[in-house]
């Protein structure tokens, strides 16, 4: 027991030697070296005593990680049939680092209602926030309320297009446009 | 910016709200700056140096003094060169390579307050005429970029000039080195339009919200030595003398703030 | 005012010209977290040296095609402000900081996790305000502890420190006359904990026993400044952690 605290309470750094493999099995932000396992970041170690699992908890802003529900923002790269790909550059909860990964959202998550093209959802270039489904492949739902089209700019004119009704309107050009819009769209934060 | 943050362009929104309510993201005042830190003579080996932080951007200005040729047209002048670079260090949007144009547009405002003021008096840098000359290189490093670098950077150059000392023994002028004689403080005030407003130190998601940007550079006497209209939206001109008038009375408040931080230099 | 000629002795009475004993580092000062907008950083005051690092990344690799598919690449880029020496230098790279940029990197590498950020970069930018010899070890410290405030995972911090020879004597962090006149000059990294060399460069002559001194002298030494390291790591953690 007074082991454990003492292992417990200590901020550890990149290669400090927690503990040996024989006592747990390496958990998040550890690693194995020659029978011992190590921190990779600096953080505080948590010891897990049922799974015998020890993980370090970060004390500093880690990339982001992304998991089942987590909500990211990114913007719609390219459109298929069945399929749109969202090139995912935030992820809620970790918004000071910049992601870099790549997502699809299938015709079937972007919405409860049915829809019949895609291109009545999403167009190249909206700012879409949505959230993760299952990380690997990395698959996203606009469905909820507040997901979907949170800003978008008109094709024709470029210019950031307004909440009209159920659609986007471009107060330049007057087109009216449909897509999935977030209850969040125009409010102007993640 | 080429590759702007995708959280700016949401932000825009949110920005335009506030303004709209007469609020900044900050809670300042429409003219009212950051927090002005500067601090003198942070490089040793430079012959002047200063460096100017306006609440996080962060500007380190150094002064390095040699002899050269002086131009053709003016043989008993001195010359300044002003450069600023964006090190990528600064931002995620600066990337390495040579000064791109906003660097230079930078430097050139910076070096205009400075020349058009008259701040450091040329003729008293000939050293011998048509011949030799000293040459003023003015270097801006830009460390954190959180808005409005051309403030930041203005007021770093003219302290790291206040601070300069010409290096007579270095290069076997004279026996004392003497300090560079600085005739006016120019001081450049930026303010950016948002919806029809014009917000004085804007911070980065301001100035990434708004379309343009215009700076005004204002000598002791309380005159205009150098402006500059940025960025490719459009500016009334009924609005002009009020951003002017604004400026002015800006201009004094941070002059006041570099003497202080001066002074204090002198002290220590 | 520098002393620019080549002093006759560079040792007096055991000590050099700064005053340091032939084993002892110059005041090194280290903060991390200090830059905003990078995702990690770290400021040291090594002597006279005055040297930025930050960390930017995982992020998007551009251009794209330079991106790996199974791990982050690594990108070191060390920059000299042009004020930073005597002479005004011109900005932009020149063969000398291309070259230190690519060892310096190399240093590194050993202990990123890189296979954990697929298809992204991680960039680390290394600004030198001013140079007083060791900037490249004052460099490469002063990364490693801007990685680790970026957490980026690692296996371990790399700490960095020059060794060289001068009036036939080896010494531990040269200053700026050792380096411009001295016999040697040997810039070492190391992960002193498993006691291995990532960075290894050397200038000037030794016989092979001056070397095996030099770098026992440069263990040491980068012992040190692991310990430095460290010390700048947990204080500014352990604040966060009580807060």
């Amino acid at each position: 027991m007074e082991k454990k605290i003492e292992i417990e309470e200590k901020i550890v750094l990149p290669g400090d030697f927690i503990c040996t493999t024989e006592e747990y099995v390496p958990g998040s932000n550890t690693y194995n070296n020659e029978g011992g396992i190590c921190s990779s970041i600096i953080g505080i170690v948590k010891l897990d005593d049922k799974l015998h699992k020890i993980d370090v908890l970060p004390l500093v802003m880690v990339p982001p990680e992304i998991k089942q529900d987590s909500i990211v923002l990114g913007k719609i790269i390219l459109l298929k049939n069945s399929f749109a790909v969202l090139n995912i550059e935030r992820v809620k909860g970790y918004e000071n680092r910049s992601a870099n990964v790549e997502g699809t959202i299938h015709i079937s998550n972007i919405q409860l209602t049915y829809i019949k093209t895609i291109d009545k959802a999403f167009n190249v270039g909206d700012i879409v926030k949505a959230k993760v489904i299952s990380n690997n492949p990395l698959r996203l739902t606009t469905r909820d309320k507040n997901l979907g089209v949170i800003k978008a700019f008109c094709p024709v004119c470029g210019e950031a297009l307004e909440k009209k009704g159920k659609g986007l309107k471009c107060s330049r050009c007057n087109t009216i446009y449909q897509r999935k819009i977030s209850e969040d769209y125009g409010w102007g934060m993640f | 910016m080429s590759s702007e943050d995708i959280l700016s362009e949401i932000r825009r929104d949110y920005i335009y709200r506030l303004v709209r309510n007469g609020e900044r993201i900050d809670g300042r005042k429409f003219d009212e700056y950051r927090e002005i830190n500067i601090e003198i003579g942070p490089i040793e080996r430079a012959e002047g140096s200063a460096r100017v932080k306006l609440g996080t951007t962060d500007v380190l200005a150094g002064v390095k003094m040699q002899i050269g040729e002086p131009f053709p047209d003016t043989p008993d002048q001195g010359v300044i060169i002003t450069n600023a670079e964006l090190i990528p260090l600064a931002s995620p949007t600066f990337e390495p390579g040579p000064p791109d144009e906003n660097a230079i547009e930078l430097a050139r405002i910076v070096d205009r307050g400075i020349r058009s003021s008259n701040a450091i008096d040329l003729d008293k840098l000939c050293i011998d005429p048509g011949k030799e000359v000293w040459m003023v290189f003015i270097d801006l490093h830009i460390l954190d970029h959180n808005g409005n670098l051309v403030d930041a950077s203005s007021l770093a150059a003219i302290a790291a000039l206040f601070n300069t000392k010409i290096p007579n023994t270095k290069f076997g002028i004279d026996k004392d080195d003497e300090r560079l004689a600085i005739n006016d403080i120019p001081i450049a005030t930026t303010s950016t339009e948002i919806d029809n407003n014009f917000i004085f130190d804007p911070c980065l998601d301001e100035e990434n919200a708004a379309n343009v940007a215009l700076t005004v550079i204002i000598t002791s006497k309380g005159e205009l030595c150098g402006m500059q209209k940025s960025g490719i939206g459009r500016i009334p001109v009924e609005t002009l003398p009020n951003i002017i008038d604004s400026s002015i009375n800006m201009g004094e408040k941070i002059r006041k703030i570099l003497l202080k931080a001066l002074e204090n230099n002198i002290t220590v | 005012m520098e002393i620019d000629e080549k002093p006759e002795r560079f040792i007096v009475d055991g000590l050099r010209l700064d005053g340091r004993k032939k084993d002892e580092i110059r005041p090194i000062k280290m903060e991390a977290g200090v830059m905003n907008r990078a995702d990690g950083s770290c400021y040291i005051e090594w002597g006279n040296n005055k040297i930025i690092a930050a960390v930017y990344g995982p992020r998007e690799v551009h251009p794209r095609h330079l991106q790996e598919t199974y791990r982050a690449i690594l990108r070191y880029r060390y920059n000299m402000a042009s004020f930073a020496v005597d002479e005004r230098r011109r900005p932009g790279p020149d063969r000398r900081s291309i070259e230190i940029s690519k060892v310096s990197r190399e240093a590194i590498e050993p202990v990123l996790m890189l296979e954990q950020y697929p298809r992204s970069s991680i960039d680390v930018f290394v600004e030198v305000l001013q140079a007083d010899a060791g900037t490249r070890a004052a460099g490469i410290t002063a990364a490693s502890v801007a990685l680790a405030d970026a957490g980026i995972p690692m296996r371990n911090l790399v700490s960095a420190i020059s060794v060289g020879k001068v009036d036939g004597e080896v010494v531990l962090d040269l200053n700026k006359i050792e380096d411009n006149f001295g016999d040697a000059d040997m810039p070492v990294a190391m992960i002193v904990e498993s006691g291995e060399v990532t960075l290894l460069q050397m200038d000037g002559i030794f016989t092979k026993n001056e070397f095996i001194e030099a770098m026992e002298l440069a263990k040491r030494g980068c012992s040190q400044i692991y310990d430095i390291q460290r010390d700048c790591l947990i204080s500014k953690y352990k604040k966060l952690d009580s807060d």
